[in-house]
């Protein structure tokens, strides 16, 4: 099968067993690779109801048709499981250089079931699989765990681990690889803690067949020269995403104080800018990239001396202006600190943010915290918390569930400023002055996620005052971007160097052999945003339009200060915007899809599980 | 008058006129860089960052004919 290895891995961790079996053609058609079999294996694999704890939830893994090919970004990996935060759909992906070393070792996918008696790792070597002894680094930091792991199976093996936060099944443990690469939302890290997973080796030498091996090697060093020539690589690489701190900030967007408002004064010392001149030693690319946005980092100081990847936007977004951590090299500390026990940065910014604003307004008390306090700005605070998360300490254990569980326990009125959807919490932007980035954070499929419809600059080109035609961009961009998760490639050559997007298809047919348009390849894309809002759908009781709101703060806070001033976004908006949306996408008003749309994207097959839910 | 050549990188090109990477801009005077967008109709918002003749600039900046400018779209963080 032309651009496929052809092949499944299933592992049992239960009882220790393993089979290989070819790759259906049916699902390679239908669902192309990458997000796409994520997405069917966990319609099909995974038992409704099953506890995202349990042995019957399977950590799914896939690269896709293009990855491992010579093309610029050709190395991301799909994780997904039922995701513990959400209790629905999950995935996450990653970059680096894991994916297309499972693609050499033969593999388009990998079935991760059961849970094993003891910590192990699954050690894959081509055909050669074992289920190794894992209590050595059972404990042990994800980047410490890949050192060590590194060490005994040599550099030629690519690892995926998780940290203590996985371990103690945290509902935002990430997967870490490549030392600072992370799949880190949905908390499928802490379905691999469950199942006494403590990393994955791969290593592979296998080649990929291709369907026109001349033309896929000159649409390749076409896409590669285009990267140094698209205006923009230049100026673009040497700050990675850190680069667009100020103009966050500029458009009041950026989040500070957990979410309080979308200014902070100090971003001039957290920004791209100050990332290089302090920290940066080198950049730091994942498996064919020529544009690499990972900036590896040190910072050496009295309190302690680290080495990160980072801090990219997101990070500097959720630590340095949520936690109001007002220094690059401090955000950086924090950064590494996440890393190693395994915590996405996100979400553990989030969390972290939402714990020093209930301590501000009293919820917390000092006598909860052993006499401690929990201060905005205070890295200290920052790192201790953390800790106390990641190994389920005292308030910590409260808070390892992710500000909407928190929330329930705390009360007081903290629901209203746990920032998250779906309990997936709000990456890096601060949306109440900008419809279709509500919007994107609404309705994505995983929670308050960016990746799915990054939206920002059209809100701001088009009127962040208007409405129309903000729910059909984030619905074209809720299938553009998720593409490139089936395809498995970096988006960033299109969204940063402006790759034209008619190129995809033409690499596709060029290692598939299949002649496709771009307009085919988006049709795969709905098909599967049906599937996962099918599979929440399923999975949990009375999800729907309920689900698709965003916090309290944003519908009913004004912003306070900053250039948004003023700006919140009333619930009736949020309903013209959920209305025009859901009748964009053939869904019913309590965001359902309909049995002809079911029909219409090739899903006939769900329509028995969904209709009973219909009203 | 010599015109201003512009150059647009990145995503926010198709929020230009006509889509066009590089254009010339032409100004019978100095014109500052916020009022070259608002006459193409564009929210200067959308530019993250400018140059002109390879120096960093603010968008308050004064053009003159002849400049280089260098328009860059924000990236997508994370």
């Amino acid at each position: 099968m032309n651009g496929y290895a052809g092949n499944i891995l299933r592992v049992n961790l239960t009882n220790r067993t393993h089979s290989i079996t070819p790759l259906p053609q049916d699902l390679a058609d239908n669902f192309l690779g990458g997000r796409g079999f994520v997405a069917k294996l966990m319609w099909d694999e995974i038992p409704p109801g099953a506890d995202p704890f349990g042995p019957e939830n399977k950590v799914i893994i896939s690269p896709g048709p293009l990855t491992g090919v010579f093309l610029p970004g050709a190395g991301k990996l799909e994780f997904g499981a039922k995701s513990p935060a959400t209790g629905g759909y999950g995935d996450s992906n990653v970059g680096g250089h894991i994916s297309p070393e499972i693609k050499y070792a033969g593999f388009d996918a990998i079935i991760i079931e059961g849970i094993a008696d003891e910590p192990v790792y699954l050690f894959i070597d081509d055909f050669n699989i074992e289920i190794r002894p894992a209590a050595e680094l059972w404990g042990k930091g994800a980047l410490e765990s890949e050192t060590l792991l590194k060490q005994d199976l040599g550099d030629e093996f690519q690892i995926a681990t998780i940290g203590p936060a996985g371990e103690n099944k945290v509902l935002f443990a990430c997967i870490s690889h490549d030392f600072g690469r992370q799949a880190g939302r949905t908390g499928i890290g802490a379905v691999m803690g469950s199942k006494n997973l403590k990393a994955i080796a791969v290593h592979g030498t296998k080649t990929i067949q291709l369907a026109d091996p001349v033309a896929t090697l000159e649409k390749g060093k076409e896409m590669f020269a285009a990267c140094f020539e698209k205006p923009g690589f230049e100026e673009w690489t040497p700050q990675g995403t850190a680069g667009v701190t100020d103009w966050v900030n500029e458009i009041g967007a950026f989040p500070t104080r957990n979410f309080q408002t979308g200014y902070f004064p100090k971003h001039k010392d957290i920004n791209g800018e100050a990332l290089m001149r302090k920290i940066k030693v080198t950049d730091k690319a994942c498996y064919s990239c020529p544009i690499p946005c990972g900036k590896y980092s040190r910072v050496k100081k009295a309190e302690y001396d680290i080495h990160v990847e980072g801090p990219e936007y997101e990070t500097i977004a959720l630590i340095g202006g949520n936690t109001e951590i007002d220094n690059i090299e401090d955000c950086a500390y924090a950064n590494y600190i996440l890393d190693e026990l395994g915590l996405d940065s996100i979400s553990g910014g989030n969390v972290v943010g939402f714990a020093m604003e209930c301590f501000e307004k009293g919820i917390i008390k000092s006598e909860d915290i052993s006499g401690r306090s929990l201060k905005f700005g205070s890295v200290e605070d920052f790192v201790w918390l953390s800790q106390e998360i990641a190994y389920r300490r005292g308030i910590g254990s409260v808070l390892a569930d992710g500000v909407r569980e928190a929330a329930k326990v705390f009360g007081q009125g903290s629901e209203k400023f746990a920032i998250h959807v779906k309990g997936v919490e709000w990456s890096g932007y601060e949306a109440r002055y900008a419809p279709a980035m509500m919007l994107s954070y609404m309705t994505a499929d995983v929670g308050a996620h960016h990746n799915r419809s990054w939206a920002i600059t059209f809100d701001v080109a088009t009127g962040r005052d208007k409405l129309e035609g903000k729910a059909q961009r984030v619905i074209e961009l809720q299938h553009i971007r998720p593409l490139f998760d089936m395809l498995c490639l970096c988006r960033l050559q299109w969204v940063e160097l402006g790759f034209e997007l008619d190129w995809y298809p033409q690499i596709f047919k060029a290692v598939t052999g299949k002649e496709l348009t771009w307009d085919d390849l988006l049709a795969f894309s709905e098909r599967v945003w049906n599937l996962t809002r099918s599979y929440s759908l399923r999975e949990i009781e009375g999800f729907g339009r309920s689900f698709d709101y965003p916090p309290a703060r944003f519908m009913e806070e004004p912003i306070p200060d900053g250039p948004t001033a003023g700006k919140y976004m009333p619930k009736e908006v949020i309903d013209r915007l959920l209305d025009e949306y859901y009748k964009l996408r053939g869904w019913d008003n309590n965001g359902i899809p309909s049995a002809a749309q079911l029909k219409k994207v090739g899903l006939g097959f769900v329509e028995s599980t969904i209709a009973p839910l219909r009203k | 008058m010599e015109p201003i050549k512009v150059s647009v990188r990145g995503h926010v090109i198709k929020y230009f006129p006509g889509e066009q990477e590089r254009f010339e801009f032409v100004s019978e005077g100095p014109i500052s860089i916020l009022d070259m967008l608002k006459a193409l109709s564009v929210d200067p918002l959308l530019i993250m960052m400018v140059n002109v003749n390879g120096v960093k600039q603010p968008k308050t900046a004064m053009l003159q004919p002849g400049d280089d400018v260098l328009l860059f779209s924000p990236p997508a963080g994370g």
